[in-house]
């Protein structure tokens, strides 16, 4: 399996990007992770960020989701995570984050979310 | 689609371009041959090579050289003698000539027609020598009154041009232009009106051209009377064909000097050079191993002076080859004694039953003949032996050899120590040389009790450092195997008993550790050094006790090599484990035992080497099979307890590596793909981390959360079910993590050993 990180913009809706990421989430990669994030929030958008593709998350990685959230929340947006690879999904249980981080099982269900809010 | 990629970041794994070829290696150049490998013959010089500037033909051609430059420079200066003397004789015969014709010719002068007289006389002289190119008469007026032509008759004489006094006398000759009224002096190169015949003393004259040498003499009457000028000219070409008429047999004689002198310097070099050629070959001998070649060519000269030289080194380089034969020979031996000493030592220590029991030996650079054994017995009991043969080098591994041997089978009769050590001496002392011995130690011990047996034949007592520090020397008595040939050593053998506390360790050495020579005065290292080295690092395990003796004896001993070989063994029965770090105390044996049966991987000190470890797990047997959660919960623990060493531990000590090493349970290898039988340890040798600076982090307060920093250590703590960390052991910082639960698990606390 290839674990060169990468994340690729997917989709716009309205105010809702949506970036799906792949490969392994480690210190390095959470730093552009992180920068690409805090974009997207400073433009006001919400973002779905879709971690199927994530090989790998260190601590760091989950400190990057962990920091998204608190800044999308500190700008009045909101970021989802969705399609939790085992490894993200494994961790995330493991620190218990589940009820912490905004987590939906696809961007469908994200999007309603998002619409809802 | 927008696409933004981190194809390039620096997390991306790096794949070699198929254009870097890994070069590899050229061969290393082949080690010359030792000094007792035959020689190389020596090189003859090559069909075609560089040329060999030969002696005899330099000699040769120097002498031919010379010589014809002799020969030439003589038969220049014979050939210009033989011309000036042959000019010479010529103009005296040419004036002889021309004072006859005057002399004869006065009487045809006063006939009426001279020309009836003169013209037959001047044919026959011309005739019979032909190398007269003048011979002519003239009256007082220039005309021409006898000539062998008759057509020039009565016609005015005009000499040749060019003609010049013959040795520039003063006063005489001139040139004679072919104008009478114009003539110039041949030196002051003044037109005057003179007379146009030469002027002289005596009337007569010698002059000359290139071509010419032509004698003039006036006609006199008896009464004085001028009646005209005879004149006689020779060829000067006639004097060429004369001196070359004499020139062939001086070539012919020069050519033979010279052939001869070539010839002879030819021959004169190749005898004297004979003796080089035999001086060569001897050398060539020499060269080729011959050390036995011996060269004369009589002491008298310079030839034989070089003999003697050469022999000597033949001599010296003879005594040097049988030296190095020699040591050669030692060398080998003592190799062999290294390999078969090596060959006695166990490969590995004991781990088991809350013991560890293990050893280590430096041997000397003069072998000796010390071996130690760590062993289990059939019934369970672990054993223990160590012995020092008397008596060093080949001699004394053989004995080693032996002794191991027949311990093996002794062993495992049920007897007790002393037995052993008994059954060992009859078996042993007969073959034993007069003079030499064995001491020995020799220990059982029964895990569950931890009681010890052990007897000693001869051997120092054994040192036991108890749990609190405490120290007690284990004695035995008895003599040396070997000592007592006659009514043998096993009446005097005792079975001691101690029994082993968790936290008791024993430790037995040879005499190579006490009677180490060190320190300012060169003192022995002894009893009372060791027992503080070991108390220090007894806390820490078997391994530590083994490396703290072991480094104190050498920092005693300084900069010089062992003299005898330094052995020790060492029991130790671990504490009590605690609950959490059952199995876990001890780390520098967990480091020996990883290192002696676990499968390791040593990564870099760096972020992007942690990749590896995902291919290490995938790789090891036993890991595997690993799938699932319980997967990701080893690779996520592993990568930050490694990434948390790199990042912090290595932070002011970059360079180094990290070890990680995974052991297997004894008997693993049947779990499910939940689950795995083993531990991992991992040493570092960064900055010791200090677990009571930790806490696991709070990740419900923002500030925590933001940061995105912290949850390394946690993650690692909820995906182990047991981490150990013994930072600052002397080996570097050890850490033990094992996995005996799944996912889910709740935090454990971290013990700081």
């Amino acid at each position: 399996m290839d674990d060169t990180f990468e994340f690729t913009q997917a989709g716009r809706r309205g105010r809702v990007v949506i970036l799906h990421v792949r490969g392994r989430l480690d210190a390095r990669a959470a730093v552009a992770l992180m920068n690409c994030g805090t974009k997207v929030a400073d433009e006001g958008c919400n973002l779905i960020l879709n971690l199927a593709g994530v090989t790998f998350i260190a601590s760091s990685g989950v400190g990057t989701l962990l920091a998204l959230s608190e800044v999308f929340q500190e700008q009045a947006g909101v970021v989802r995570f969705v399609e939790l690879s085992l490894s993200v999904r494994t961790t995330i249980e493991l620190l218990s984050l589940d009820q912490m981080l905004g987590i939906d099982p696809d961007e469908d269900s994200a999007l309603k979310v998002l619409h809802a809010a | 689609m927008a696409r933004s990629g981190l194809a390039n970041s620096p997390s991306a794994p790096t794949a070699i371009p198929p254009s870097l070829e890994v070069v590899p290696k050229t061969s290393a150049p082949k080690r010359p041959g030792s000094s007792l490998a035959p020689p190389p013959k020596a090189a003859r010089p090559r069909e075609g090579g560089p040329a060999v500037w030969s002696i005899r033909r330099a000699v040769s051609l120097g002498t031919m050289l010379l010589t014809s430059l002799v020969v030439v420079s003589v038969g220049a200066m014979a050939e210009r003698n033989t011309r000036r003397a042959l000019t010479a004789e010529l103009v005296a015969r040419l004036q002889v000539q021309a004072n006859h014709l005057a002399w004869v010719s006065v009487s045809a002068m006063l006939t009426p027609y001279p020309e009836l007289t003169l013209h037959p006389m001047l044919r026959t002289l011309r005739e019979r020598q032909r190398e007269l190119a003048i011979a002519v008469v003239t009256d007082q007026a220039g005309i021409i009154e006898g000539d062998a032509d008759p057509s020039r008759l009565g016609q005015r004489f005009v000499p040749p041009s060019g003609l010049v006094p013959l040795g520039g006398e003063p006063g005489s000759g001139w040139i004679f232009s072919r104008r009478p009224s114009d003539r110039t002096h041949p030196t002051s190169g003044h037109r005057e009106k003179i007379h146009p015949l030469p002027a002289s003393a005596s009337g007569s004259t010698i002059v000359q051209s290139r071509t010419l040498l032509l004698a003039s003499v006036p006609v006199v009457h008896p009464n004085g009377t001028r009646l005209g000028t005879a004149y006689v000219g020779l060829r000067r070409s006639y004097i060429d064909e004369k001196v070359q008429a004499t020139r062939r047999p001086l070539i012919a004689v020069l050519a033979a000097f010279l052939a001869a002198s070539v010839l002879g310097s030819f021959l004169l070099t190749s005898v004297l050079l004979r003796p080089i050629g035999k001086l060569r070959a001897g050398l060539e001998r020499i060269g080729r191993g011959d050390l036995d070649t011996h060269l004369d060519f009589g002491p008298g000269t310079e030839l034989g002076r070089v003999a003697q030289t050469v022999n000597r080194m033949a001599t010296d380089l003879k005594h040097a080859q049988v030296q190095a034969i020699e040591r050669e020979r030692l060398a080998h031996e003592m190799h062999l004694a290294q390999r078969i000493q090596r060959s006695l030592q166990p490969t590995g220590g004991l781990v088991e039953a809350g013991y560890v029991v293990t050893g280590a030996q430096r041997p000397a650079a003069e072998v000796g003949g010390d071996l130690y054994d760590v062993f289990r017995l059939p019934d369970g009991r672990i054993g223990v032996a160590i012995a020092d043969v008397s008596g060093k080098g080949l001699a004394g591994c053989l004995v080693a050899a032996m002794l191991v041997a027949l311990l093996t089978v002794l062993r495992e009769s049920g007897a007790s120590p002393s037995g052993v050590l008994a059954a060992l001496d009859r078996r042993l002392s007969a073959k034993l040389q007069r003079g030499s011995f064995v001491t020995m130690f020799l220990a059982f011990i029964e895990p569950r009790s931890g009681q010890m047996t052990y007897a000693s034949a001869g051997h120092h007592a054994a040192l036991l450092v108890g749990a609190d520090g405490g120290t007690e020397w284990l004695k035995a008595p008895g003599p040396p195997i070997g000592s007592d040939r006659r009514n043998g050593i096993g009446a005097a053998l005792r079975d001691q008993t101690v029994s082993l506390k968790p936290g008791d360790l024993v430790l037995q050495t040879t005499d190579g550790i006490h009677e180490t020579e060190g320190g300012p005065a060169g003192e022995p290292f002894g009893f009372d050094r060791l027992i503080e080295a070991a108390c220090a690092a007894a806390p820490l395990g078997a391994q530590a006790v083994i490396d703290a003796v072991s480094r104190a004896v050498e920092s005693w001993r300084g900069d010089a090599g062992p003299s005898d070989d330094e052995t020790l063994v060492v029991v130790f029965r671990e504490r009590a484990p605690a609950a959490a770090d059952e199995g876990f105390a001890a780390p520098i044996d967990r480091v020996a035992e990883a290192r002696a049966r676990g499968i390791g991987l040593k990564l870099p000190s760096t972020l992007e080497a942690l990749v590896r470890i995902d291919d290490w797990i995938g790789s090891t047997p036993g890991l595997d099979r690993l799938e699932g959660p319980p997967r990701e919960l080893v690779r996520l623990a592993l990568h930050e307890l490694c990434a948390n060493i790199i990042e912090h531990g290595y932070r002011t000590a970059p360079g180094h590596e990290v070890e990680l090493w995974w052991v297997p349970s004894d008997g693993s290898g049947s779990g499910q793909a939940r689950e795995i039988a083993g531990h991992f340890v991992i040493l570092d040798q960064g900055a010791p981390f200090s677990a009571d600076n930790w806490k696991a982090p709070d990740v419900r307060d923002p500030r925590v959360r933001k940061s995105r920093r912290g949850l390394g250590l946690d993650l690692a703590h909820r995906a182990t079910s047991r981490l150990v960390v013994h930072p600052g052991t002397p080996i570097g910082n050890v850490t033990l993590v094992a996995f005996d639960r799944v996912a889910g698990s709740q935090p454990t606390e971290i013990h700081n050993g």
